[in-house]
């Protein structure tokens, strides 16, 4: 990561040891932690540490959570690929492919090739203009 | 003459087809305090710096055509092949429906447990359509259904009158619901359970609240500790609490334009097998026994009887 803090082409991001759900509980975790900092700062000095903004500061919202996962920075990934077939996504980035287009070539990865990259970015561009009206969708609702 | 007092900044955008999509260019700079007149030749100026002159930028808009029509090209063949591919699908959905494929009309259902339907929202609105697949499905002995779609199109639609025929006794019919009563009367007894957005991303907030009102209670974790230590287990219970818990679904068929899971809850999607069935309008009896059949061969890992120990 250090060798390469300074280029400015492709991201790469490689998950790994990774599941969607303990990213969720880690998300949930750290936002806690973060409020309970903000209310223990609000309250320094108070002798009543559980004021009634308590019920306030538990409020969580979604971009709270957000903020929080580990994909934070890195767009929604607009096409999912999982290779061999299988059509399940495996605790795989549950949270960010609400309108991800999902795709499952038959070939194993080591035989996926640029072609098969191509086919799926074509596959994608037949889609993209549902796809993008649901985000806007999405967005304007948020 | 006027002038102009501060930096004015000229932008420019347009589109063009590529092979990667349709791709936004962009061009900006920035001018200097100028009289109008001036600002105006030396916008044309930094035009002619920034992009090619006109005479020779002909080469670029032959090659963005060609671009272009390669683009549209290729989508047309690609459609061309669909709808090839499309004709063969349907000639095989018939040979199954009519029970002429003998491979299908056994259907082995011991795996599926817990079946989901994605539908987008806009073609949720066909109830016509919908309670037919819920027909359909309950013949073929499908014990467990979720519906979803983003918007609640199908929780406004269907869980007044899911909800109404759990109630009531045997005898007293409701015209909305008297479909899914029949369901549930019959001898099979599907459960229908309607999901929407709001089961969600906002059903995993509600419960992060609760977790973290429980938090702040002292009830549980941290151990004094900055950050509190919760477990998958917690957020299923907390999940569960809320309203949002409810069994993972072994298979997920998806109606819609793209194949796409729409935001179904992500707790519940796991380890689901995610199939794409067509737009709505188009389903087909035979699309859901193949995609059954297909199901019920398919070897799962070990990581399956995990998910049923936990």
């Amino acid at each position: 990561m250090a060798s390469t803090t300074g280029n400015t082409g492709l991201v790469f991001s490689v998950y790994m040891p990774y599941n969607s759900t303990s990213e969720i509980v880690n998300a949930v975790s750290e936002v806690c932690a973060e409020r309970k900092e903000l209310l223990q700062s609000e309250h320094a000095g108070d002798c009543n540490g559980h004021a009634a903004n308590n019920g306030v500061h538990s409020e969580i919202s979604v971009a709270d959570l957000d903020r929080h996962m580990y994909s934070t920075g890195c767009p929604d990934p607009d096409i999912v690929i999982r290779t061999s077939g299988e059509t399940r996504l495996s605790n795989f980035l549950l949270w960010q492919t609400t309108f991800s287009h999902l795709q499952n070539p038959d070939p194993l990865w080591p035989e996926f090739s640029f072609r098969h990259l191509v086919w799926a970015i074509l596959q994608y561009q037949r889609a993209y203009p549902y796809l993008e009206q649901n985000r806007k969708l999405a967005k304007k609702q948020l | 003459m006027p002038s102009i007092r501060g930096n004015v900044r000229v932008a420019f955008e347009f589109s063009l087809p590529s092979v990667c999509g349709n791709v936004r260019v962009a061009f900006e700079f920035t001018l200097g305090p100028l009289r109008l007149q001036e600002a105006f030749v030396a916008s044309e100026a930094s035009v002619f710096m920034n992009q090619p002159p006109p005479h020779m930028s002909r080469p670029s808009i032959i090659i963005k055509l060609i671009l272009g029509l390669l683009w549209t090209i290729t989508h047309l063949a690609i459609s061309f092949l669909n709808l090839w591919s499309h004709l063969i699908y349907s000639l095989e959905c018939y040979l199954i429906s009519s029970g002429l494929l003998r491979k299908y009309q056994n259907l082995h259902l011991g795996r599926l447990k817990c079946l989901a339907i994605v539908v987008d929202s806009k073609e949720a609105k066909s109830t016509v359509k919908v309670k037919q697949l819920l027909c359909w499905l309950s013949s073929m002995g499908v014990k467990y259904v979720c519906l979803y779609d983003i918007e609640g199109v199908l929780k406004r639609s269907f869980e007044p009158a899911v909800n109404v025929s759990r109630d009531r006794t045997a005898g007293e019919h409701f015209g909305i619901g008297a479909n899914i009563k029949d369901l549930h009367r019959s001898q099979r007894e599907m459960v229908i359970d309607c999901l929407s957005g709001s089961d969600g991303k906002e059903g995993i907030a509600k419960a992060a609240s609760l977790l973290c009102s429980t938090y702040f209670n002292g009830d549980t974790h941290g151990d004094g500790k900055r950050k509190p230590a919760f477990t998958e287990a917690d957020m299923a219970s907390a999940l569960k609490a809320v309203g949002c818990g409810g069994p993972e679904p072994d298979l997920l068929l998806m109606y819609g334009p793209a194949r796409c899971h729409l935001g179904f809850p992500a707790w519940r999607l796991r380890y689901t097998e995610i199939t794409y069935m067509g737009p709505l309008k188009s389903m087909k009896y035979g699309a859901i026994v193949k995609a059954l059949y297909n199901f019920s061969k398919k070897h799962q890992n070990y990581v399956l009887q995990i998910r049923y120990t936990n």
